[in-house]
């Protein structure tokens, strides 16, 4: 049988890395082929890719056995090449049908534009149907959950003739009931001769519906195998490449008083939890994404409102939905994504890093730009921040250096209590070793953090105790060296 | 299984606002309450009304339209000219709404294509519409030979079985403009542009392209609403649009039509409208300047939003309150 899709050699650089280096890979007509690899590994910049969205640098694409450059997302769909992507790509005010006939609607009169809304929700409800979807088509996207939108992103990829469908961390935020009815609806698709790519984190699945695996690393192909021909631990292992002892440098030290007590705290995402973070303590937030973990950051910090529960730092009440007086108390959080929430990329680093300290610094509201340089490069050199000024605009530099420049802006502020949110997503693991440096530095100094992490290695090498959270709850706690990988996401697939 | 359900920030401020203008006025203005000056306030309200529905599908498509005031002007202008100089009156109003029609096609242009911000694009647009229809008018009013076209007064003043021609023309081009956004792909498009728009992109449709047609719109209902000003007022007035471009942002605002929410709202963008030439009419009678009502409309823009933030925490907390009791 021909491949029906074929990539050779395909390169993609981005500004200061190089994202994909010279890629071959190919998929049959009915074959589920996975790919994995780590946050950055490069899977979603070579769909990208494949969807038209990225141009590759150097490289060819075979559809069919013919070189078919795929200049535009249109072009890959005329090719039926269909993207479920990660983020939900819907329109919340807008129906279900409408969203499914986005871009390609159906008309009552073609030359008047005028649509046929009866037949759009008609055919809806067939296409929900047949993949077991129940959800009335009228209703608009904003009254449904996560799972049943990434339902409605499936049903509107596949609502045209599709060829190849790309899988994009379908699973992420889907229930266990959700995910056993995306894996039927796989099983369908494969029976229809369509080729699938399959993207995970949970290597579970990987060989729950794999055909064959592809490991990439750092924007390179490690292997291509049949999945039947890899074990759990060699996939591992080739996503990796590198001993987990050496990468997590955490030294336990005595915990000291309490500094965060968190006493059934509920809202829309959070259900009644209660947790406590130590003076000199770092505590694993473990979850899934979606299990409420970041939710909880925010309504601890008072970027969100909370309704029952309450929060106390160091035996003081934190004010609700006040972030502004939890800063003053001593919480900093970190966020989880530091080109929107952290940083202002066109900035310098020293704007970057002094901006939540400025009052601090200089007291009587006139600004020494003396003292603020040589404070931004203070920073700089302890945290070994790579740029040869504190001038650099942040959006020129990659992505570990920003995520430091967001930490050296926190860690100004000389906060009691840390709030790390998935503190080395996306960044390489030079940069990830110096960020777990800083945070053991700061539990010595006497500091509390709290760490969010969707890296399970990276919550059992650094925690020294660790909460599991799932369907806003959370389910678990383990002591440092209690918890392994499996157990850990035993309680994280729980659903509360 | 989910169904759709009304949520407070559904319903525009206009409506609240309207009704205490309205009760407010009908109270303490004596001959507001009357058949007459309500038939009149409908009738000052068309051009306005026109306005609001372009400038409101701007500003949902995550956009906006300062020029449309002076691109009415220069319509208006452009008309009279080509009447005085004895052109056939259709030919001449067709000439009037491509003025406009152009205007708003260059500023999709510009929005689109050499990617200004909205804001930056129509603020030039406002003036070079407001700089030619003053060159090309020499800043007098123009006058053409009203017997040559009885046409124009039978929509300026006429009235058919009576209603008035002015006011049926109005109407039937705003139903055009409602139906056209509610039947076709446009409503779709233009709240896609609003919520996200790299959704539309990844939808395999042209981004560039519907932000054009969504301007070109705009400009064609300022070009409208220049051409039957023309007719209206018996002359075309190179100042007459000032300050029009306010009052169609204030009524689309308060008619529940934001930027960067997805949605908007054309039966409150026109109630928008009709507010605000409410206000100007129940002020005029109670005798109250030109400027009190420029203070009035800045008011209500500010009070509409207000009312809005309201809604939405009204709406949150029902939120917070659903949470709690399912957990």
């Amino acid at each position: 049988m021909e491949p029906i899709l074929k990539l050779e050699g395909i390169t993609k650089t981005f500004p200061g890395v190089k994202a994909l280096d010279s890629i071959d890979l190919d998929i049959y007509p009915g074959e589920v082929h996975v790919l994995a690899g780590e946050n950055g590994a490069g899977k979603s910049t070579l769909m990208k890719v494949l969807s038209g969205v990225y141009q590759p640098d150097a490289g060819t694409i075979y559809v069919d056995g013919k070189a078919t450059p795929i200049p535009t997302p249109q072009a890959a769909e005329q090719l039926g090449i269909r993207m479920i992507y990660q983020e939900l790509n819907l329109v919340q005010e807008l129906s279900v049908a409408r969203n499914i006939f986005l871009g390609h609607e159906l008309y009552k009169n073609r030359v008047l534009g005028l649509l046929d809304f009866k037949k759009m929700e008609e055919r809806a409800r067939e296409i929900l149907a047949t993949l077991n979807i129940p959800i009335d088509p009228s209703v608009k996207i904003k009254e449904l959950g996560v799972g049943q939108q990434q339902m409605i992103e499936i049903a509107k990829a596949l609502s045209m003739d599709a060829r190849i469908v790309v899988f994009d961390e379908p699973t992420s935020s889907l229930t266990d009931n959700e995910i056993e009815e995306l894996f039927s609806l796989i099983a369908s698709l494969k029976e229809k001769n369509i080729a699938m790519f399959y993207i995970s984190h949970r290597l579970g699945e990987l060989f729950e519906i794999g055909d064959r695996v592809t490991i990439l690393r750092d924007g390179q192909k490690i292997d291509t195998k049949p999945i039947s021909d890899i074990t759990m631990d060699e996939l591992i292992a080739k996503i990796a490449n590198r001993d987990l002892d050496n990468l997590y440098p955490h030294e336990p030290v005595a915990p000291g008083e309490v500094v965060l007590e968190v006493k059934g705290l509920t809202n829309e995402k959070c259900k009644d939890i209660s947790l406590t973070v130590r003076a000199g303590e770092i505590v694993g937030l473990s979850g899934l994404v979606g299990a409420g973990r970041t939710e909880l950051a925010r309504a601890v910090f008072g970027v969100d409102d909370y309704g029952a529960g309450e929060v106390l730092l160091c035996g003081k009440k934190v004010p609700k939905h006040n972030p502004r007086k939890a800063a003053d108390m001593g919480i900093s959080l970190l966020p989880e994504d530091r080109k929107t929430e952290g940083l202002a990329l066109k900035l310098s680093i020293r704007e970057n890093e002094t901006v939540a300290t400025l009052a601090q610094l200089f007291k009587n509201g006139w600004i020494r730009a003396g003292l603020e340089r040589e404070t931004a490069e203070k920073y700089v050199r302890d945290l070994e921040i790579a740029t040869n000024s504190v001038e650099k605009s942040a959006g020129q530099l990659s992505g570990g250096t920003q995520q430091k420049v967001v930490v050296a802006k926190w860690l100004m502020t000389k906060a009691k209590l840390f709030i790390f949110d998935e503190p080395t997503r996306g960044i390489d693991v030079g940069a990830k070793t110096s960020i777990y440096s800083i945070m053991d530095e700061l539990v010595k100094e006497n500091a509390a953090i709290l760490m969010i992490s969707s890296d399970l290695q990276e919550v059992l090498g650094m925690s020294d105790r660790i909460y599991v959270m799932a369907g806003g709850a959370v389910q678990k706690e383990f002591a440092a060296g209690e918890a392994t990988q499996a157990e850990v996401l035993k309680y994280a697939f729980q659903e509360g | 299984m989910r169904k759709n359900r009304f949520h407070l920030t559904d319903l525009p401020s206009a409506v609240i606002i309207f009704i205490v203008v309205f009760v407010f006025f009908a109270v303490s203005a004596g001959g507001f309450f009357s058949a007459y000056n309500l038939a009149s306030i409908l009738t000052q309200s068309v051009i306005p009304c026109l306005l609001v529905l372009g400038v409101a599908i701007v500003i949902m498509s995550a956009g906006l339209d300062l020029s449309v005031g002076n691109v009415l002007t220069l319509s208006g202008v452009t008309c009279g000219l080509l009447l005085k100089a004895g052109m056939p009156v259709a030919l001449a109003m067709l000439v009037g709404v491509l003025t406009g029609t152009a205007c708003g096609f260059l500023n999709g242009f510009m929005v689109a294509k050499m990617k200004l911000p909205p804001f930056i694009a129509t603020l030039a647009m406002m003036n070079i519409a407001s700089g030619l229809a003053n060159t090309l008018s020499q800043k007098k009013p123009v006058y053409w030979e009203r017997e040559a076209f009885p046409i124009l007064d039978t929509i300026g003043t006429g009235a058919v079985l009576g209603i008035p021609v002015f006011a049926l023309i109005g109407v039937l081009v705003m139903a055009v403009v409602i139906f056209v956004f509610y039947r076709t792909r446009l409503r779709t498009n233009v709240y896609t542009l609003g919520g996200n728009e790299e959704v539309l992109h990844l939808s395999g449709v042209s981004v560039a392209k519907w932000k054009i047609v969504v301007f070109t719109l705009s400009g064609l209902m300022a070009g409208v609403g220049g051409v039957l000003m023309d007719a209206r007022v018996t002359c075309a007035d190179p100042t007459v649009g000032t300050g029009l471009e306010f009052a169609a942002v204030v009524g689309a605002v308060i008619g529940g039509n934001l930027q960067n929410v997805g949605k908007g709202n054309l039966f409150g963008a026109i109630l928008g409208a009709i507010t605000l030439a409410t206000i100007r009419n129940g002020l005029s009678i109670m005798h109250m300047n030109n400027y009190w009502q420029m203070v009035l409309t800045g008011a209500i823009l500010v009070i509409g939003m207000v009312i809005r933030e309201l809604f939405v925490r009204i709406e949150h907390k029902k939120k917070l309150k659903e949470a709690e009791a399912s957990a």
